[in-house]
């Protein structure tokens, strides 16, 4: 088996700016994902999820233990680690195409490379049409597909999911998971994907991480037998259900073993409900 | 660099805010009625124009005085004969030119200065306690030692404009740059894209809306500190016609002079709000 990702005794403090304070938010984590494998981070808010996730991508370094990509250690970001962010993270002031362009652009491959390929996923995702839109004239829904087409058109070698649905609407969700399904299908990519979704983390993966709350560390590691395969009609099949009330207890049980969360101690992430638009400042 | 940004929170909210948004019908009103009150139709500008104007006029009488207060009438019945011997339009000019080079070279100079100050600590470091030091010195405060190392004229006045347009610009471009959503910045470099094209494609475009304040507040600075250069460095230029027609006490000939001043400050103004809106049409609104 290809090892895509090693975590060795991965650990993050956080220190707050302000006062100093110290929050463990990932205590200990080993993980190896495979390569081409669907690997979901499951955990109530405050587990460390988005952290681990953000030390893969190299947008952070840990405090202790050690992260490897192909079996080297990761130092700062790379396009072969791709991100898609719950804040979708379009580029407002560029066109949809701009946007799923620019990756393969700015590093500078020949145009008829990426193109084409840009021009496939942004029909694969639903946006034909509305390629010369900018980011505030679609739907949350849309932009975020535009995020994903961005990100495959990158053709990085591993995808980093933080909670990319969890600001679209209900049927959108179900919609896009379906998407995603189906993208991953065609390109086969290693994918860490972080949510709070029990539904979403089993319909999507191979294999989930149920993550303690904070320190964050592992808790269990849950295989999906379901077939590779997902599609819609995956949710009415009836091993489905059993893998959801599963882990749906697994996530019940840290969330009430240990009392109410300390509010204090928020972990730096996304808790964004909306992608935030930055330069509103400006004019109207 | 605390100070600084106090400063630029410290300018007009209303210019910061960009351009005044249209008038919102008050919440009281049924959406289906279409008469409005007065000041909120379409034309609210003349009805404010020619109020002020029978104001004055009614001042104007009253004292009774044309070399004190001159009335609209007399003011009027100058513009034409100021035109026609090319005494407006001339001086008009002159400050336009000065103006426009001061500008532009302000803005050639900051916007790049201002965006390399968010970008590096060390540029920051090295031109922070210069620029700091210089900051406050207001525009005409450097007067003197201009007319002593330059002289009267174009090269005085063009360098006051230029140190009144170019802090607006500098610190508004420095804001900009300095405060792109850290989003932005992590999907850029998960994408692989190099250092050099973040900051062309991804932070001066984050920080246009920023930087088109600066240029906002840069003009109206400028054209402010122009007329007033004029007033005692120049031998041209509207600042100056206003002296000279004071000497001889045409006082209608300087209200049509202040008159003019106004009009093209407010038409610069609006011509940067619209070069603005165009080139950030990607907002929200």
């Amino acid at each position: 088996m290809d090892k895509k990702i090693v975590a060795n005794g991965v650990s993050k403090v956080h220190v707050s700016a302000r006062r100093g304070e110290r929050v463990e938010a990932l205590l200990d984590v080993d993980l190896t994902v495979a390569a081409g494998e669907f690997v979901t981070i499951l955990g109530p808010s405050g587990c460390g999820k988005s952290t681990l996730l953000r030390l893969v991508a190299g947008l952070d370094t840990p405090t202790d233990g050690e992260l490897l990509y192909d079996g080297k250690a990761v130092r700062g970001p790379d396009f072969q680690r791709g991100m898609l962010f719950q804040a979708y993270a379009l580029f407002p002031w560029m066109s949809v195409r701009d946007n799923v362009e620019f990756g393969p652009r700015s590093r500078r491959l020949p145009a008829a490379q990426y193109r084409p390929r840009a021009q496939h996923l942004l029909e694969l995702v639903g946006l034909a049409g509305f390629e010369d839109r900018y980011p505030h004239e679609l739907s949350g829904g849309m932009q975020q597909r535009g995020a994903l087409a961005r990100l495959f058109a990158n053709d990085p070698d591993v995808l980093l999911m933080d909670e990319p649905l969890a600001a679209v609407d209900a049927q959108t969700r179900e919609l896009l998971q379906e998407e995603l399904a189906r993208l991953w299908g065609e390109y086969r990519k290693t994918v860490l994907f972080v949510t709070h979704s029990v539904e979403e983390a089993v319909f999507l993966s191979d294999r989930i991480v149920v993550m303690s709350r904070r320190p964050g560390r592992i808790k269990e590691i849950v295989d999906v037998a379901l077939p590779r395969i997902r599609t819609y009609t995956t949710r009415e099949s009836e091993e489905y259900h059993r893998q959801c009330t599963m882990v749906g207890r697994l996530i019940r049980e840290e969330i009430q073993d240990k009392g109410a969360p300390s509010r204090a101690s928020g972990e730096p992430e996304p808790a964004l409900a909306s992608p935030s638009v930055p330069g509103d400042s400006g004019r109207r | 660099m605390a100070e600084i940004r106090d400063a630029a929170l410290l300018l007009p909210s209303d210019l910061q805010a960009g351009p005044p948004e249209a008038p919102q019908a008050s919440p009281g009103r049924q959406p289906g009625r279409r008469r409005t009150p007065l000041l909120e139709g379409r034309f609210r500008h003349v009805i404010v124009v020619l109020s002020a104007g029978l104001l004055w006029h009614l001042l104007a009488t009253l004292i009774g005085d044309e070399s004190r207060l001159p009335s609209p009438l007399s003011v009027g019945s100058e513009l034409a004969p100021m035109v026609s011997s090319g005494e407006l339009t001339d001086n008009a000019l002159a400050s336009l030119r000065r103006m426009m080079i001061g500008y532009l070279a302000a803005a050639i100079v900051a916007v790049p200065l201002g965006t390399a100050m968010a970008l590096s600590r060390v540029v920051r470091a090295v031109v922070e306690p210069p620029l700091e030091a210089l900051r406050p010195v207001p525009p005409l405060a450097l007067l003197p030692i201009l007319l002593v190392l330059v002289g009267v004229g174009d090269m005085l006045a063009t360098v006051i404009v230029m140190k009144a347009a170019f802090f607006p610009i500098l610190l508004n471009a420095y804001l900009g740059a300095s405060e792109v959503d850290r989003v932005y910045l992590e999907a850029a470099k998960t994408l692989g894209v190099p250092r050099s094209q973040i900051v062309r494609r991804v932070i001066i475009p984050a920080a246009m809306p920023q930087i088109f304040t600066g240029f906002r507040l840069g003009a109206q600075f400028a054209w402010m500190s122009i007329v007033a250069a004029e007033l005692i460095g120049a031998h041209s230029g509207l600042g100056y016609l206003i002296v000279w027609y004071k000497q001889f006490l045409l006082m209608d000939r300087v209200v049509v002079v202040m008159i003019v001043i106004g009009i093209i400050g407010f038409v610069f103004d609006r011509l940067v709000v619209r070069a603005s809106r165009r080139v950030v049409s990607w907002q929200a609104s």
